[in-house]
């Protein structure tokens, strides 16, 4: 009898150095348009800004708001690649009105591009907003595991692209593979536990405040507040 | 400590504002809907006009409503596959058989509330009055059952929209029973015209009493939100002191619920078909606020 298989990532977030591989490799692997992405990594700066650091930032931050002030070394950079997480209960399929998200036996939460009519009602469900509207062919998109590398034998585009080795793809039944190695002997955490979709992709080392969507947005929420802070 | 994010990525809103233009419309007819066969099905002969005008609101409202609902979606040209594959745990899948089945019994009340066959038209009310709730009913589950958005994925939704939904309809039903009254009443009889502001007192004081309604809805859906996640805080921040407060709490709830509702509660004020004009006005334009707010405001908050 053929073992079971159950797909899924560990991302170890100690090894990512924010290369931005991932993204760029996906973007060949499946022709993304501009503007759209299927994994991103997300980049956040945190920290203290003291006044009497020595060493400054060795690149001008168009995004900081104080960029001068910004200093190693009571900051840190956090990244963290964002993709689908292919959940065990993904409410995108729950709320399909025709049934094109489907999950597959190995857990590979999938679209048929020969069902969707974009009714848009599974972006607008997606906790952790990784759909998106395909710009050119006007359908729903997002990850999928790279589905055609995974049934040929070879790991995801992101995966072979990243240079540290930081994404591990592979069976989690399969107790000799190294995804469940990583889970078993590893602190690991998924996005949104709350949400009870139950995420079969696990950081270890994840930070609470690049993990938060709403950190670094405050001021575009209570204006008065952030201002006194 | 300071959070800045460098670098991340929004997809474009889900749902867009040709949804909130649908799901005003769709209230607006259901709401005239329920207050036609409610008239009818009470069968005193003096609710017969305002049955009579909510029928002819429901057949010009439902004709414009698809179109919204298909120009939304990416794939027009596929909606007939709504129809092939049904999935009971979506709402929408619910809404597509709804909407097909409301105008059919609702075609068949109106066609006997016009031929004046009160049996057969109670008998068609009867039937078509839970798919006039239903077809509004399912917008509020359509929201409620996206659980990435907190302001939607409550259990107030579903009837907090069918509540607005009837303020809609019903201010919609006043404003024309008002024209109506005021360029037909010098060829009526003084009976006739008590018999008009007869219904014109009924159908402000039943607005004014969903009102009332709609801000308990708010004020409870608002005030459990505090006690939620973290989500729940900030969209609820937004709503009540961030972009959307003017809207919501301003226009949407004190010149679209309570303004209104005062100048009805009190009889002086309610007897001015000017004000009352006014009120109906204001109410409408309230509901189509809330529906913009609830759409963009539970999109604005950032889920990456």
């Amino acid at each position: 009898m053929e073992k079971e298989v159950r797909w899924g990532m560990v991302v170890d977030l100690r090894r990512c150095v924010g290369c931005h591989a991932c993204q760029v490799a996906c973007k060949a692997e499946h022709e993304v348009p501009l503007g759209v992405w299927r994994i991103w990594v997300k980049v956040i700066q945190k920290g203290y800004y003291p006044e009497m650091a020595a060493v400054s930032l060795p690149w001008d931050c168009p995004y900081c708001e104080r960029p001068e002030e910004a200093r190693y070394p009571r900051m840190q950079t956090l990244f963290l690649p964002w993709l689908c997480n292919h959940c065990e209960r993904p409410i995108c399929n729950t709320v399909c009105p025709v049934g094109a998200a489907y999950k597959r036996k190995d857990g590979i939460v999938l679209i048929d591009p020969h069902r969707c009519i974009g009714c848009n009602y599974c972006r607008a469900a997606c906790p952790y907003n990784v759909r998106f509207a395909n710009p050119i062919t006007g359908m729903i998109q997002k990850c999928d595991f790279c589905v055609h590398r995974v049934d040929a034998g070879l790991p995801p585009a992101c995966v072979e692209a990243c240079p540290t080795n930081a994404m591990v793809f592979g069976n989690l039944r399969d107790p000799s593979s190294k995804v469940s190695q990583l889970i078993s002997k590893e602190k690991v955490q998924v996005l949104k536990q709350i949400m009870a979709t139950f995420p079969q992709v696990y950081y270890i080392g994840l930070d609470k405040d690049v993990a938060d969507p709403l950190k670094g947005w405050e001021k575009h929420f209570y204006h008065k507040e952030y201002e006194r802070l | 400590m300071e959070v800045q994010v460098l670098y991340n990525v929004f997809h474009h809103e889900a749902v867009s504002l040709l949804i909130a233009i649908y799901f005003h419309i769709v209230g607006l007819h259901a709401g005239c809907s329920i207050v036609s066969i409610t008239a009818t099905l009470l069968g005193k002969t003096e609710y017969k006009p305002v049955a009579k005008i909510g029928a002819i609101f429901v057949i010009i409202l439902f004709s414009i409503s698809p179109i919204f609902l298909l120009t939304d979606l990416f794939q027009p040209l596929r909606f007939w596959y709504l129809f092939l594959h049904f999935n009971p745990t979506s709402p929408l899948s619910w809404g597509t058989f709804f909407l097909c089945a409301y105008p059919t019994f609702t075609g068949i009340y109106i066609y006997f509330l016009f031929k004046n066959n009160v049996k057969w038209s109670k008998i068609f009310g009867v039937i078509s009055l839970p798919f006039a709730i239903s077809v509004h009913g399912y917008t509020g589950f359509v929201l409620g059952f996206a659980k990435a958005r907190v302001l939607w994925n409550t259990a107030v939704m579903p009837s907090y929209f069918l509540c607005s939904a009837m303020i809609s309809g019903m201010a919609f039903m006043l404003i024309v029973a008002l024209i109506r009254y005021r360029f037909t009443y010098k060829d009526k009889t003084v009976e006739e015209r008590e018999k008009d502001l007869h219904i014109i007192d009924l159908l402000a004081k039943w607005m004014a009493g969903f009102m009332i309604l709609n801000v308990f809805y708010v004020f409870s859906d608002i005030t459990v939100m505090y006690y939620h996640t973290e989500d729940a805080f900030e969209t609820v921040e937004l709503v009540r002191l961030g972009k959307f407060s003017f809207l919501y709490i301003w226009v949407d709830n004190v010149l679209g619920n309570i303004i209104p509702s005062l100048i009805i509660i009190f009889k002086k004020t309610r007897k001015s078909h000017l004000l009352l004009l006014i009120a109906a006005i204001l109410a409408s334009i309230g509901v189509f606020v809330m529906r913009y707010v609830m759409v963009f405001g539970g999109q604005y908050v950032p889920l990456s």
